[in-house]
C-alpha cells in the first residue's frame, strides 16, 4: 500500500474508532480503554510508537489534513446518526473556537483572562437578540463578533494599566458584572428565566431544525450545527495559524518574551496589545452566536465563571500556544463529563480530581509547543 | 441616620469576615505567587469538621445552644479548636500536595489547580458529609438577645464577630511586624532570592504561613456559621471571590491592605443593598465595577507594593 | 520497529471494522425493552428533591412490574439536569434518541422545563411534570406536555384569600427570587391579593445564592408590614426567617410550597416556628393511597426520604404504567392518550386530565411549621 493512502485510511480509523468510543464505550470498556490510554503514555515503548506514527502523519501533512477533513465530515455517518453524540461534538466544537481565541490572550501575549465566559455570553447575548429582531443568522453573526470585539478592546485598555494576576481580577470582575447584569436586565435579557424560542438558521430554504436528506441516508436535524460548527472551527483555526505565521506573530512572541525591548523597535505597545485583546475575544462571539442558535435557549447559568475556568482548562492542558494542542483539549474537555455521566454523583469530583493531577504531571499541557521549548515564564 | 448607622454595623460584621479571608490570599500570593481560589473551600473543611464534632457531641441534643453550661462551653471549645486545627492541617496538605509540585511552573497553572482542588473539596462534602448535599444548621453559640441603641440594632453575634478580627488583626500585625517568622515571610516578600541566600528557608515560611493563612480562613468559615448559622458545600466560594476582591483592592501581598480591601468591599454591599431600591440584586455588580475602577486609577490596589512587572 | 508501528495500524483499520458494523448487529438482536426516565436535580442544587421524587416514580414502576400490569418489563432510567437548563436540553436530547424511551417525568426546577418543551415536541415524547410549577408549561398548545403536581396558578390565589380573610394580615413584604420562580410566586400573588385589599409595602429581589439579608430585612424592618412574604426555595428562606428573628422582626413569614421542605425545618432551627405556607403538597393522611405509599416507600428501601413531592413522583410513574397500558409502548400513542384520559386512579384518588394536560382535581392546603413539623394550618 502507498504511504499517503495509508496515512489517510488509519486517520479515518481513527475517526471511525473514536466514534464508536463515544457511543459504544461505557463502564468496563470505558475504563480499559482508558487504562489502555494511561499505559499507553506512560510506558516508554508504546510512546516511541506514538512518536513514530505521528512523524509519519506529519510526513505526510497534505494527506493527513485531507484525511482529517474527510473524516470529521464522515463522522455523523460513523456515529451512525446518533443526534446526541453530533449535538455533544458541535458544542465541543464551540467550545474549541472559544480555547483557539482565549490562546491569544493567554498563549500570545501571556494575559491570564478569567472572564472569558464573559464574552461568551456578551456574544450570546448580541446575537440572539438581533437573530430575534428578524436578522439572518450571519449577520447576527458578524454582529456579534463585531460587539465581542469591541468589549475585548476595551478589556485590552484595562490590560495596558494592569498586567499579570491584577489582569486576571479584571476580567474576573468583568466576566461576574456580565452575568449579573444578564440576570438583573430583565427587559433586554429575561434574566434568569433565559431566552427560549431562538430562531433556527435557515439557508437556500434548508433550516437547521430539518434533518439533511442525501438521498440514501437521512442525516439527523443535528448534523446542520455539526458541520456549521466544523467550518466555523476550520475558519478559526485558518485564522488564529495565519496571524501565528505572518509578523504579528513574531511581534506577540517577542512582545510576551520583552516588552520593553519591542517598544524600543518602534512597537507601539499598548495600541497593538489592546487589538491584540479585541482579535482573542471576537471568537467568542463566533463561539456565542453558534452557541444560542445551536441549543436554541441561553440564560446567565451558560456563563458562569466555572465556564470561563473550563475554557482556560482546555487552553491549558491542551498545551498553551500549540493550537492543535488547544482544540484537541478543548474538545476532550466538553466530551470528558458526558463520558463520565455515569459516575452520577461523582461526576464533578473525578473531574476536578483528573484536572490536579494532569497539572501536577503535565504542567505544560498534553501537546505542548514545541516554539516555546527555550522560552522561559 | 439610624437606618445609615445599622447597614454600617452589618456592613462591618461582613468585613471582618472577608478580611480574614482575605489577609490568607493576599500573604500567599506574595509569598508564592499564587492566587489561590480554594481559599474559601479550605474555610469550608474546617467548618464542616468543626460542625462533625458538634454533632458528635451534642448527638440528640437541640443544635441551638441556649443554656449555659461547663459542657457546652466544653463541646463548644472542642469544636472551634478542630474546625481551626483541620483548616490549618488541610492547608498545609494542600501545599505540600497541589502547589508545591507546580513551584517551577507558571502561577496560572497554580491558580488552574486550585480551582481543581476547591472541586474536589466541594464534591467530596456534598457526596461524603451526611446529608452533606442540604444546607446543615450550626449551632449558636451567641445568645440572640439584641442590644439597641438609639434606634440601632446591635447583636451580639455583631460584637462577637467584628471584636474576634479586631484581637486577630493585631495579634497577625504583631506576628507580621516582630516575630522571626514575620520577619522571615517579609523577606520573602520582598526578595526571595536575596532571602534565601541569606539562609531563610522558603519551604518552612510558606509551610508555616499556609498554616496560618488557612487557620485564619477557618476562622472566618467558623464566624460566617456562627453569624448565619447556616452552611452548605459551596460556602466557601463566596469567601473566595470576596476574600479575593479585597485583597486585591487593597494590593496584594500587603495585611493593612487586605483589611482596607475587606472594610471597603462590605461597606459597598451595604450601601448598594441598603440605599438602592430592589440594590440587593445589584450589589456584586457595585463591589466589582468599583474593583475595576480602582485598579485601572491605581493598578496595584491601593495599598500594593509589588510592581506591575511582576507576574 | 517501522513494521511494528504498520502492523498496529493495520489491525486497528482491521478491528475497528469489524466492531464498527458489528455494533448495531448486536444492537438488533436484543429483545425489546421498555424504558420510561425521570429527568430532574440529581446534582447540585435541589438534589433531595430530585432524588425523592425520582425514587417515589421507580417506586411506581417496580410495583407495575412485580404485579405484571403491562405485557413488558419497565426500566427506570434517571438523568439529571443539574437544575440548569443547558444540561437540562442535553439530558432530554439523550433520551429522544433512545428509541426505547417511551415516556418521561421531567424537571423540578422551572426554568429548566421551559428550555426543554420544544425537544419533547421535536421528537413526540411525553413529558408528564411532577415538580414545575410555572403556569406556562401547559399553555402553549404543545401536546406532549401534561401534569401531575399543582401549578402557581392553583396556589397563589387560596394563599391570598387566607392572609386577607382568615388570617387578617393586610399589608405585606415580598422577598423574592430573581427567576421564573420567584416571578411566578410574585406576579400570580400581588393582583389577587391587592383585589382582596391587601397592600404591598416592599418587593425585594435576590440572587440565588445570597447569605445576608440583613440589608433588605433592616429596610423591611422600618416598614413594619403584618407578614413578609417568601417567593423562593428552601435554603434563602430558612436564612431569611434566621436574619428576620434575629433582627427581632416578630411579624409571620409566610410562603408556599417552594420551600416547604423537612431541610427548611432543619435549617431554620427554632427561628422557623410558626411559617405559614400554601401548599399543594398534600399530607399523606389525607390522600386516598397516602398511608399505603409510605409503607411501601420504606419497605422499597430507599436510602432518601420521599421529600414533599415524592407523591407527585409516584402518581407521575402511576399515570405513565395506565398510559402504557392502554396504548402500549408507542411515543405518539402515549402522547396522544393523555388527555383522554378521564378515569385514571393515582395516589390522589380517581382523576382526570383536563384538555391542558393538568390532572385534575387539583390539591390545595394550607400548612404551618408547628413543633418541628408541617401540619394542616388550624381551619
Amino acid at each position: 500500500m502507498p504511504r499517503p493512502g495509508f496515512v489517510v485510511l488509519s486517520i479515518l480509523a481513527g475517526f471511525a474508532v473514536l466514534a464508536l468510543f463515544l457511543r459504544k464505550a461505557e463502564g468496563w470498556i470505558l475504563a480499559t480503554v482508558v487504562a489502555a490510554i494511561v499505559v499507553g503514555v506512560a510506558v516508554p515503548a508504546s510512546r516511541q510508537a506514538t512518536r513514530q506514527g505521528l512523524a509519519m502523519l506529519q510526513g505526510y501533512p497534505r494527506a493527513a489534513t485531507a484525511a482529517c477533513v474527510i473524516g470529521a465530515i464522515l463522522l455523523p455517518i460513523f456515529l451512525q446518526n446518533d443526534g446526541y453524540w453530533i449535538h455533544v461534538l458541535s458544542i465541543a466544537m464551540i467550545f474549541a473556537i472559544m480555547a483557539i481565541g482565549l490562546n491569544v490572550h493567554l498563549g500570545e501575549i501571556g494575559l491570564v483572562n478569567l472572564g472569558y465566559a464573559g464574552l461568551f455570553a456578551v456574544g450570546a447575548y448580541a446575537s440572539t437578540l438581533l437573530s430575534q429582531a428578524g436578522a439572518p443568522f450571519w449577520l447576527a453573526t458578524l454582529f456579534a463578533m463585531a460587539v465581542c470585539w469591541t468589549t475585548g478592546g476595551l478589556l485590552g485598555v484595562c490590560s495596558i494599566r494592569t498586567s499579570g494576576d491584577y489582569f486576571a481580577l479584571v476580567t474576573l470582575g468583568f466576566g461576574l458584572i456580565v452575568q449579573q447584569l444578564i440576570i438583573n436586565l430583565t427587559w433586554l435579557t429575561q434574566g434568569n428565566n433565559g431566552i427560549t424560542n431562538i430562531p433556527a438558521v435557515t439557508a437556500l430554504g434548508h433550516s437547521s431544525k430539518m434533518p439533511i436528506d442525501l438521498g440514501f441516508i437521512r442525516l439527523v436535524p443535528e448534523t446542520n450545527f455539526f458541520y456549521l460548527c466544523l467550518i466555523a472551527l476550520s475558519g478559526s483555526l485558518l485564522l488564529a495559524r495565519h496571524y501565528q505565521k505572518v509578523w504579528i506573530g513574531r511581534m506577540w512572541t517577542a512582545l510576551r518574551q520583552d516588552a520593553i525591548g519591542v517598544s524600543c523597535f518602534g512597537l507601539d505597545v499598548p495600541r497593538f496589545k489592546i487589538l491584540t485583546v479585541a482579535f482573542g475575544s471576537m471568537f467568542a462571539g463566533l463561539a456565542g452566536s453558534l452557541f444560542a442558535h445551536e441549543i436554541g435557549f441561553i440564560s446567565p447559568d451558560d456563563f458562569t465563571l466555572l465556564h470561563s475556568v473550563e475554557v482556560l482548562a482546555s487552553v491549558i492542558l491542551g498545551g498553551i500556544g500549540n493550537l492543535f494542542g488547544v482544540t484537541v483539549g478543548a474538545i476532550i474537555l466538553s466530551v470528558a463529563p458526558e463520558k463520565l455521566r455515569f459516575l452520577g454523583d461523582y461526576r464533578l469530583l473525578m473531574y476536578g480530581a483528573m484536572l490536579v493531577v494532569l497539572l501536577i504531571y503535565r504542567p505544560l499541557g498534553l501537546l505542548p509547543d514545541p516554539r516555546r521549548r527555550f522560552e522561559s515564564f | 441616620m439610624d437606618l445609615i448607622l445599622q447597614h454600617l454595623v452589618n456592613a462591618l460584621a461582613l468585613s471582618a469576615v472577608y478580611a480574614l479571608v482575605a489577609i490568607g490570599i493576599s500573604l500567599f500570593f506574595g509569598v508564592i505567587g499564587i492566587v489561590n481560589l480554594a481559599h474559601g473551600d479550605i474555610a469550608t473543611v474546617g467548618v464542616f469538621a468543626s460542625l462533625a464534632v458538634f454533632q458528635f457531641l451534642l448527638s440528640g441534643g437541640a443544635m441551638d445552644i441556649t443554656t449555659l453550661s461547663a459542657g457546652m462551653v466544653i463541646a463548644t471549645l472542642a469544636a472551634l479548636a478542630a474546625g481551626l486545627a483541620v483548616a490549618a492541617i488541610s492547608g498545609v496538605l494542600f501545599y505540600r500536595v497541589a502547589f508545591y509540585p507546580l513551584r517551577a511552573a507558571p502561577p496560572i497553572i497554580g491558580l488552574l489547580c486550585s480551582v481543581g482542588v476547591g472541586f474536589i473539596i466541594r464534591e467530596s462534602i456534598l457526596n461524603f458529609y451526611p446529608n452533606g448535599r442540604n444546607p446543615q444548621p450550626f449551632p449558636s453559640i451567641i445568645p440572640p438577645e439584641l442590644i439597641e441603641v438609639g434606634g440601632v440594632i446591635i447583636q451580639y453575634k455583631h460584637i462577637f464577630v467584628i471584636g474576634t478580627a479586631v484581637v486577630v488583626m493585631f495579634a497577625l500585625a504583631y506576628c507580621v511586624e516582630r516575630t522571626r517568622f514575620g520577619r522571615a515571610m517579609r523577606s520573602i516578600l520582598n526578595n526571595r532570592e536575596v532571602a534565601q541566600s541569606l539562609g531563610v528557608s522558603t519551604f518552612k515560611v510558606t509551610v508555616a504561613l499556609f498554616a496560618m493563612g488557612s487557620a485564619l480562613a477557618g476562622l472566618a468559615g467558623l464566624m460566617n456559621a456562627l453569624y448565619y448559622n447556616l452552611v452548605q458545600s459551596d460556602m466557601g466560594t463566596l469567601l473566595t471571590v470576596k476574600g479575593f476582591t479585597a485583597a486585591v483592592i487593597g494590593g496584594l501581598g500587603n495585611i493593612y491592605g487586605a483589611l482596607l480591601g475587606a472594610v471597603l468591599v462590605g461597606l459597598i454591599e451595604a450601601v448598594t443593598a441598603g440605599f438602592i431600591p430592589d440594590g440587593s440584586a445589584y450589589k456584586d455588580v457595585a463591589v466589582f465595577g468599583v474593583l475595576i475602577a480602582i485598579l485601572i486609577a491605581r493598578p496595584n490596589g491601593l495599598m500594593g507594593r509589588l510592581s506591575a512587572e511582576r507576574v | 520497529m517501522k513494521s511494528w508501528t504498520r502492523t498496529g495500524f493495520r489491525i486497528a483499520v482491521i478491528a475497528s471494522a469489524v466492531l464498527f458494523a458489528g455494533g448495531p448487529m448486536a444492537a438488533s438482536a436484543q429483545q425489546r425493552v421498555v424504558k420510561v426516565a425521570y429527568v430532574g436535580p440529581l446534582t447540585g442544587p435541589n438534589t433531595a428533591m430530585g432524588i425523592g421524587t425520582r425514587n417515589s416514580m421507580d417506586l411506581a414502576i417496580r410495583e407495575a412490574n412485580a404485579a405484571n400490569a403491562l405485557p413488558f418489563k419497565l426500566e427506570m432510567l434517571s438523568e439529571s439536569d443539574d437544575s440548569k437548563p443547558s444540561t437540562g436540553v442535553a439530558a432530554i436530547q439523550k433520551l429522544c434518541n433512545d428509541p426505547d424511551v417511551i415516556a418521561t417525568s421531567a424537571h423540578w426546577n422551572s426554568p429548566v422545563a421551559l428550555a426543554t418543551i420544544p425537544y419533547f415536541k421535536q421528537c413526540n415524547l411525553l413529558n408528564l411534570v411532577s415538580g414545575a410549577s410555572v403556569d406556562a408549561l401547559t399553555q402553549q398548545g404543545v401536546p406532549e406536555m401534561a401534569r401531575v403536581s399543582t401549578p402557581f396558578g392553583y396556589l397563589l390565589p387560596h394563599l391570598a384569600e387566607n392572609l386577607v380573610d382568615k388570617l387578617k394580615f393586610k399589608t405585606i413584604a415580598i422577598v423574592k427570587s430573581r427567576d421564573a420562580f420567584g416571578d411566578a410566586g410574585t406576579d400570580g400573588f400581588v393582583p389577587e391579593y391587592e383585589k382582596r385589599g391587601g397592600k404591598i409595602v416592599a418587593v425585594e429581589g435576590y440572587n440565588v445564592g445570597d447569605r445576608d439579608y440583613t440589608a433588605i430585612l433592616t429596610k423591611i424592618r422600618q416598614l413594619k408590614p403584618d407578614a413578609v412574604y417568601l417567593a423562593g426555595l428552601t435554603t434563602e428562606a430558612a436564612l431569611v426567617v434566621r436574619q428576620m428573628r434575629q433582627l427581632g422582626m416578630k411579624m409571620a413569614f409566610v410562603g408556599h410550597a417552594g420551600w416547604q421542605t423537612s431541610t427548611f425545618i432543619e435549617a431554620a432551627g427554632p427561628a422557623g416556628e410558626g411559617a405559614i405556607v400554601v401548599t399543594s403538597l398534600p399530607f399523606l393522611d389525607r390522600l386516598p393511597d397516602g398511608a399505603g405509599y409510605a409503607k411501601r416507600y420504606a419497605a422499597a428501601g430507599f436510602k432518601e426520604p420521599h421529600e414533599a413531592y415524592g407523591p407527585f413522583g409516584y402518581a407521575a410513574g402511576q399515570v405513565i404504567v395506565e398510559l402504557l397500558r392502554r396504548h402500549g409502548p408507542d411515543r405518539k400513542a402515549i402522547v396522544a392518550g393523555v388527555r383522554q384520559l378521564q378515569d385514571v386512579k393515582t395516589i390522589f384518588g380517581p382523576g382526570r386530565f383536563d384538555d391542558r394536560g393538568e390532572l385534575q382535581p387539583k390539591y390545595v392546603d394550607m400548612a404551618v411549621l408547628k413543633g418541628g413539623d408541617w401540619v394542616p394550618l388550624p381551619k
